[in-house]
Protein backbone atom coordinates (compact mmCIF):
# COMPACT_ATOMS: atom_id res chain seq x y z
CA UNK A 1 0.00 0.00 0.00
CA UNK A 2 1.10 3.58 -0.77
CA UNK A 3 3.09 5.06 2.16
CA UNK A 4 0.86 8.15 2.31
CA UNK A 5 -2.21 5.93 2.87
CA UNK A 6 -0.38 4.08 5.66
CA UNK A 7 0.22 7.40 7.44
CA UNK A 8 -3.39 8.47 6.85
CA UNK A 9 -4.86 5.25 8.29
CA UNK A 10 -2.51 5.43 11.29
CA UNK A 11 -3.49 9.10 11.67
CA UNK A 12 -7.24 8.37 11.72
CA UNK A 13 -6.64 5.54 14.21
CA UNK A 14 -4.51 7.82 16.37
CA UNK A 15 -7.22 10.51 16.41
CA UNK A 16 -9.76 7.91 17.53
CA UNK A 17 -7.42 6.87 20.37
CA UNK A 18 -6.91 10.52 21.37
CA UNK A 19 -10.63 11.30 21.43
CA UNK A 20 -11.76 7.93 22.90
CA UNK A 21 -12.43 8.60 26.58
CA UNK A 22 -13.12 12.30 25.96
CA UNK A 23 -15.98 11.38 23.60
CA UNK A 24 -17.41 8.69 25.91
CA UNK A 25 -17.41 10.88 29.00
CA UNK A 26 -19.05 13.71 27.05
CA UNK A 27 -21.95 11.32 26.33
CA UNK A 28 -23.01 11.32 29.99
CA UNK A 29 -20.64 8.63 31.26
CA UNK A 30 -19.19 9.96 34.54
CA UNK A 31 -16.08 9.17 36.57
CA UNK A 32 -16.18 8.41 40.32
CA UNK A 33 -13.90 10.69 42.46
CA UNK A 34 -11.65 7.77 43.45
CA UNK A 35 -10.92 7.03 39.78
CA UNK A 36 -10.27 10.73 39.16
CA UNK A 37 -7.54 10.62 41.83
CA UNK A 38 -5.96 7.67 40.07
CA UNK A 39 -6.00 9.50 36.73
CA UNK A 40 -3.44 12.05 37.86
CA UNK A 41 -0.97 9.17 38.27
CA UNK A 42 -1.12 8.47 34.52
CA UNK A 43 1.22 11.30 33.46
CA UNK A 44 4.22 10.32 35.68
CA UNK A 45 3.83 6.61 34.82
CA UNK A 46 3.60 7.16 31.05
CA UNK A 47 6.39 9.78 30.94
CA UNK A 48 8.73 7.52 32.95
CA UNK A 49 7.91 4.58 30.66
CA UNK A 50 8.70 6.63 27.53
CA UNK A 51 11.95 7.85 29.17
CA UNK A 52 12.98 4.28 30.04
CA UNK A 53 12.41 3.27 26.42
CA UNK A 54 14.33 6.18 24.91
CA UNK A 55 17.08 6.72 27.48
CA UNK A 56 17.87 3.47 29.29
CA UNK A 57 17.11 1.18 26.34
CA UNK A 58 18.56 1.19 22.86
CA UNK A 59 16.97 -1.40 20.54
CA UNK A 60 16.14 -3.64 23.50
CA UNK A 61 19.56 -3.44 25.17
CA UNK A 62 21.00 -1.12 27.85
CA UNK A 63 21.95 2.20 26.25
CA UNK A 64 25.78 2.58 26.35
CA UNK A 65 25.75 6.38 25.85
CA UNK A 66 27.22 7.73 29.13
CA UNK A 67 26.90 11.34 27.91
CA UNK A 68 23.10 10.95 27.78
CA UNK A 69 22.96 9.90 31.44
CA UNK A 70 25.11 12.88 32.47
CA UNK A 71 22.91 15.18 30.36
CA UNK A 72 19.83 13.78 32.09
CA UNK A 73 21.28 14.48 35.56
CA UNK A 74 22.10 18.06 34.45
CA UNK A 75 18.50 18.53 33.24
CA UNK A 76 16.95 17.11 36.44
CA UNK A 77 19.11 19.35 38.69
CA UNK A 78 18.28 22.50 36.71
CA UNK A 79 14.55 21.80 36.54
CA UNK A 80 14.38 21.08 40.27
CA UNK A 81 16.48 24.10 41.29
CA UNK A 82 15.36 26.76 38.80
CA UNK A 83 12.08 25.35 37.38
CA UNK A 84 13.15 26.35 33.87
CA UNK A 85 12.56 23.85 31.08
CA UNK A 86 14.34 26.02 28.50
CA UNK A 87 17.56 26.27 30.56
CA UNK A 88 17.44 22.59 31.46
CA UNK A 89 17.14 21.52 27.82
CA UNK A 90 19.78 23.95 26.50
CA UNK A 91 22.39 23.17 29.16
CA UNK A 92 21.78 19.41 29.01
CA UNK A 93 22.27 19.47 25.22
CA UNK A 94 25.42 21.54 25.70
CA UNK A 95 26.75 19.05 28.31
CA UNK A 96 26.12 16.11 25.95
CA UNK A 97 27.80 17.93 23.07
CA UNK A 98 30.86 18.81 25.22
CA UNK A 99 31.22 15.26 26.58
CA UNK A 100 30.95 13.74 23.11
CA UNK A 101 33.52 16.22 21.79
CA UNK A 102 35.80 15.03 24.63
CA UNK A 103 35.39 11.43 23.48
CA UNK A 104 32.80 10.22 26.02
CA UNK A 105 30.34 7.84 24.28
CA UNK B 1 -7.38 39.30 20.77
CA UNK B 2 -9.64 42.17 21.95
CA UNK B 3 -12.73 39.99 21.38
CA UNK B 4 -11.54 37.42 23.89
CA UNK B 5 -12.93 37.36 27.42
CA UNK B 6 -10.42 37.91 30.26
CA UNK B 7 -10.71 34.20 31.18
CA UNK B 8 -9.88 33.16 27.60
CA UNK B 9 -6.98 35.59 27.41
CA UNK B 10 -5.53 34.30 30.71
CA UNK B 11 -5.54 30.74 29.35
CA UNK B 12 -4.21 31.75 25.94
CA UNK B 13 -1.22 33.63 27.36
CA UNK B 14 -0.41 31.01 30.01
CA UNK B 15 -0.55 28.29 27.35
CA UNK B 16 1.79 30.16 25.00
CA UNK B 17 4.27 30.80 27.82
CA UNK B 18 4.27 27.12 28.78
CA UNK B 19 4.61 26.06 25.13
CA UNK B 20 7.76 28.07 24.38
CA UNK B 21 10.38 25.86 26.13
CA UNK B 22 8.58 22.74 24.85
CA UNK B 23 8.52 24.13 21.30
CA UNK B 24 12.25 24.92 21.53
CA UNK B 25 12.86 21.28 22.45
CA UNK B 26 10.36 19.77 19.98
CA UNK B 27 11.72 21.70 16.99
CA UNK B 28 15.01 19.71 16.75
CA UNK B 29 13.03 16.48 17.20
CA UNK B 30 10.84 17.48 14.22
CA UNK B 31 14.01 18.40 12.39
CA UNK B 32 15.40 14.92 13.13
CA UNK B 33 12.23 13.33 11.72
CA UNK B 34 12.43 15.49 8.58
CA UNK B 35 16.10 14.61 8.10
CA UNK B 36 15.18 10.94 8.58
CA UNK B 37 12.53 11.22 5.85
CA UNK B 38 14.99 12.93 3.51
CA UNK B 39 17.51 10.16 4.17
CA UNK B 40 14.95 7.39 3.50
CA UNK B 41 13.83 6.31 0.04
CA UNK B 42 10.23 7.61 0.31
CA UNK B 43 8.89 10.78 -1.29
CA UNK B 44 9.83 13.57 1.13
CA UNK B 45 6.45 15.34 1.03
CA UNK B 46 4.60 12.07 1.65
CA UNK B 47 6.93 11.47 4.60
CA UNK B 48 6.36 15.01 5.88
CA UNK B 49 2.56 14.56 5.60
CA UNK B 50 2.72 12.17 8.59
CA UNK B 51 3.42 15.20 10.80
CA UNK B 52 -0.13 16.36 9.94
CA UNK B 53 -1.96 13.01 9.82
CA UNK B 54 -0.28 11.01 12.62
CA UNK B 55 1.13 14.03 14.50
CA UNK B 56 3.13 11.97 17.00
CA UNK B 57 6.94 11.84 16.91
CA UNK B 58 7.69 8.44 18.42
CA UNK B 59 5.04 6.74 16.24
CA UNK B 60 6.22 8.50 13.06
CA UNK B 61 9.85 7.52 13.69
CA UNK B 62 8.83 3.90 14.42
CA UNK B 63 6.70 3.76 11.24
CA UNK B 64 9.47 5.34 9.15
CA UNK B 65 12.04 2.81 10.34
CA UNK B 66 9.63 -0.07 9.53
CA UNK B 67 8.89 1.39 6.07
CA UNK B 68 12.65 1.63 5.52
CA UNK B 69 12.98 -2.08 6.37
CA UNK B 70 10.14 -2.92 3.91
CA UNK B 71 7.65 -4.11 6.56
CA UNK B 72 4.08 -4.85 5.39
CA UNK B 73 1.56 -2.00 5.73
CA UNK B 74 -0.32 -3.93 8.42
CA UNK B 75 2.84 -4.04 10.58
CA UNK B 76 3.62 -0.36 9.92
CA UNK B 77 0.11 0.86 10.81
CA UNK B 78 -0.20 -1.45 13.82
CA UNK B 79 3.18 -0.31 15.19
CA UNK B 80 2.11 3.34 14.89
CA UNK B 81 -1.16 2.66 16.72
CA UNK B 82 0.49 0.60 19.48
CA UNK B 83 3.08 3.33 20.11
CA UNK B 84 0.18 5.80 20.31
CA UNK B 85 -1.95 3.63 22.61
CA UNK B 86 -0.70 5.76 25.54
CA UNK B 87 -2.88 8.63 24.22
CA UNK B 88 -5.89 6.64 25.48
CA UNK B 89 -4.51 7.15 29.01
CA UNK B 90 -4.21 10.92 28.46
CA UNK B 91 -7.72 10.90 27.00
CA UNK B 92 -9.02 9.33 30.22
CA UNK B 93 -7.03 11.77 32.36
CA UNK B 94 -8.19 14.85 30.40
CA UNK B 95 -11.81 13.73 29.95
CA UNK B 96 -13.20 15.24 33.19
CA UNK B 97 -11.93 18.70 32.14
CA UNK B 98 -12.97 18.32 28.47
CA UNK B 99 -16.53 17.36 29.55
CA UNK B 100 -17.18 21.06 30.20
CA UNK B 101 -16.01 22.19 26.72
CA UNK B 102 -18.41 22.87 23.79
CA UNK B 103 -18.54 19.91 21.29
CA UNK B 104 -16.46 21.65 18.63
CA UNK B 105 -13.61 22.12 21.15
CA UNK B 106 -14.12 18.69 22.70
CA UNK B 107 -13.68 16.92 19.36
CA UNK B 108 -11.19 19.35 17.78
CA UNK B 109 -8.62 19.73 20.57
CA UNK B 110 -7.77 15.99 20.86
CA UNK B 111 -6.27 16.15 17.34
CA UNK B 112 -3.52 18.35 18.87
CA UNK B 113 -2.85 15.98 21.79
CA UNK B 114 0.83 15.31 22.49
CA UNK B 115 2.69 13.99 25.55
CA UNK B 116 3.91 17.51 26.24
CA UNK B 117 0.50 19.20 25.87
CA UNK B 118 -1.22 16.57 28.01
CA UNK B 119 1.39 16.86 30.78
CA UNK B 120 1.25 20.68 30.75
CA UNK B 121 -2.56 20.72 30.68
CA UNK B 122 -2.95 18.25 33.55
CA UNK B 123 -0.63 20.40 35.70
CA UNK B 124 -2.44 23.62 34.75
CA UNK B 125 -5.97 22.20 35.08
CA UNK B 126 -5.22 21.10 38.66
CA UNK B 127 -4.87 24.76 39.70
CA UNK B 128 -7.29 26.42 37.23
CA UNK B 129 -10.91 25.20 37.32
CA UNK B 130 -12.46 27.66 34.81
CA UNK B 131 -13.45 25.76 31.61
CA UNK B 132 -12.94 28.79 29.32
CA UNK B 133 -9.42 29.42 30.67
CA UNK B 134 -8.69 25.71 30.40
CA UNK B 135 -9.73 25.28 26.78
CA UNK B 136 -7.80 28.35 25.61
CA UNK B 137 -4.78 27.16 27.58
CA UNK B 138 -4.97 23.75 25.92
CA UNK B 139 -5.40 25.29 22.46
CA UNK B 140 -2.45 27.68 22.69
CA UNK B 141 -0.10 25.27 24.50
CA UNK B 142 -0.76 22.35 22.15
CA UNK B 143 -0.77 24.51 19.01
CA UNK B 144 2.55 26.10 20.03
CA UNK B 145 4.14 22.65 20.46
CA UNK B 146 2.61 21.23 17.27
CA UNK B 147 3.66 24.30 15.27
CA UNK B 148 7.30 23.61 16.26
CA UNK B 149 6.82 19.99 15.16
CA UNK B 150 5.45 21.05 11.76
CA UNK B 151 8.16 23.67 11.21
CA UNK B 152 10.90 21.26 12.29
CA UNK B 153 9.62 18.61 9.87
CA UNK B 154 9.51 21.04 6.93
CA UNK B 155 12.98 22.44 7.63
CA UNK B 156 14.31 18.89 8.08
CA UNK B 157 12.99 17.49 4.78
CA UNK B 158 14.16 20.64 2.97
CA UNK B 159 17.67 20.85 4.42
CA UNK B 160 18.22 17.10 4.57
CA UNK B 161 21.72 16.22 5.71
CA UNK B 162 22.98 19.80 6.27
CA UNK B 163 22.82 19.50 10.10
CA UNK B 164 26.25 18.88 11.69
CA UNK B 165 26.49 15.31 12.94
CA UNK B 166 28.35 16.52 16.06
CA UNK B 167 24.95 17.60 17.49
CA UNK B 168 23.25 14.52 18.95
CA UNK B 169 19.65 15.36 17.97
CA UNK B 170 18.36 11.97 19.13
CA UNK B 171 18.97 12.95 22.79
CA UNK B 172 16.30 15.69 22.60
CA UNK B 173 13.57 13.01 22.62
CA UNK B 174 14.16 11.49 26.09
CA UNK B 175 15.32 14.91 27.35
CA UNK B 176 11.94 16.52 26.65
CA UNK B 177 10.19 13.79 28.64
CA UNK B 178 12.61 14.12 31.59
CA UNK B 179 11.93 17.85 31.83
CA UNK B 180 8.18 17.17 31.80
CA UNK B 181 8.35 14.37 34.37
CA UNK B 182 10.35 16.04 37.16
CA UNK B 183 7.77 18.70 38.19
CA UNK B 184 5.04 16.04 38.50
CA UNK B 185 6.99 14.11 41.17
CA UNK B 186 5.50 15.92 44.16
CA UNK B 187 4.05 13.12 46.32
CA UNK B 188 4.66 9.47 47.07
CA UNK B 189 2.07 7.98 44.66
CA UNK B 190 3.46 10.07 41.79
CA UNK B 191 7.03 8.95 42.55
CA UNK B 192 5.91 5.29 42.77
CA UNK B 193 4.09 5.65 39.42
CA UNK B 194 7.27 6.94 37.78
CA UNK B 195 9.73 4.45 39.31
CA UNK B 196 7.50 1.42 38.61
CA UNK B 197 6.50 2.72 35.15
CA UNK B 198 10.12 3.22 34.11
CA UNK B 199 11.42 0.08 35.85
CA UNK B 200 8.85 -2.30 34.35
CA UNK B 201 9.33 -0.77 30.89
CA UNK B 202 13.10 -1.35 31.08
CA UNK B 203 12.67 -4.87 32.49
CA UNK B 204 10.19 -5.78 29.71
CA UNK B 205 12.57 -4.61 26.97
CA UNK B 206 12.10 -7.89 25.08
CA UNK B 207 8.46 -7.07 24.21
CA UNK B 208 8.13 -5.83 20.60
CA UNK B 209 6.62 -2.64 19.11
CA UNK B 210 6.67 -0.50 22.24
CA UNK B 211 4.36 -2.86 24.15
CA UNK B 212 6.81 -2.65 27.08
CA UNK B 213 5.90 1.05 27.39
CA UNK B 214 2.18 0.27 27.60
CA UNK B 215 2.80 -2.53 30.14
CA UNK B 216 5.15 -0.37 32.25
CA UNK B 217 2.76 2.58 32.37
CA UNK B 218 -0.19 0.30 33.23
CA UNK B 219 1.60 -1.45 36.10
CA UNK B 220 2.97 1.91 37.33
CA UNK B 221 -0.50 3.46 37.57
CA UNK B 222 -1.96 0.33 39.23
CA UNK B 223 0.70 0.09 41.96
CA UNK B 224 0.70 3.85 42.60
CA UNK B 225 -3.08 3.76 43.00
CA UNK B 226 -2.71 1.04 45.67
CA UNK B 227 -0.08 3.18 47.49
CA UNK B 228 -2.39 6.20 47.22
CA UNK B 229 -5.32 4.28 48.69
CA UNK B 230 -3.15 2.92 51.53
CA UNK B 231 -1.90 6.41 52.42
CA UNK B 232 -5.44 7.81 52.64
CA UNK B 233 -6.80 5.03 54.85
Amino acid sequence: MNVGWQFLIAGIGTYLIRVSAIALIGQGVTIPPRVERTLRLIAPAVLAAVIANGLILDHGHVNPRVSWYVGTVVAVLIVRRFRSAAWAISLAMLAVWALQQAGVP
Amino acid sequence: MQDLSPAARTGLIAGLKAAVPMAVAVFPFGLAYGVGVAASGIDKWVGASASWTVLAGAAQLSMLSLINSHASWVVVVTAGLVVNARFALYSVALAPAFRDFPPRWRFGLPYLMTDQAAALALQYFAANPDPVTRRWYYLSASLGIVFAWWTGTLVGVTLGGAIPTSIDIAFTVPLIFVVLLVPSLIDRPGIVAAIVGGGVTAAAAALPNGLNTVLGAGVGVALAAIVDRGARR
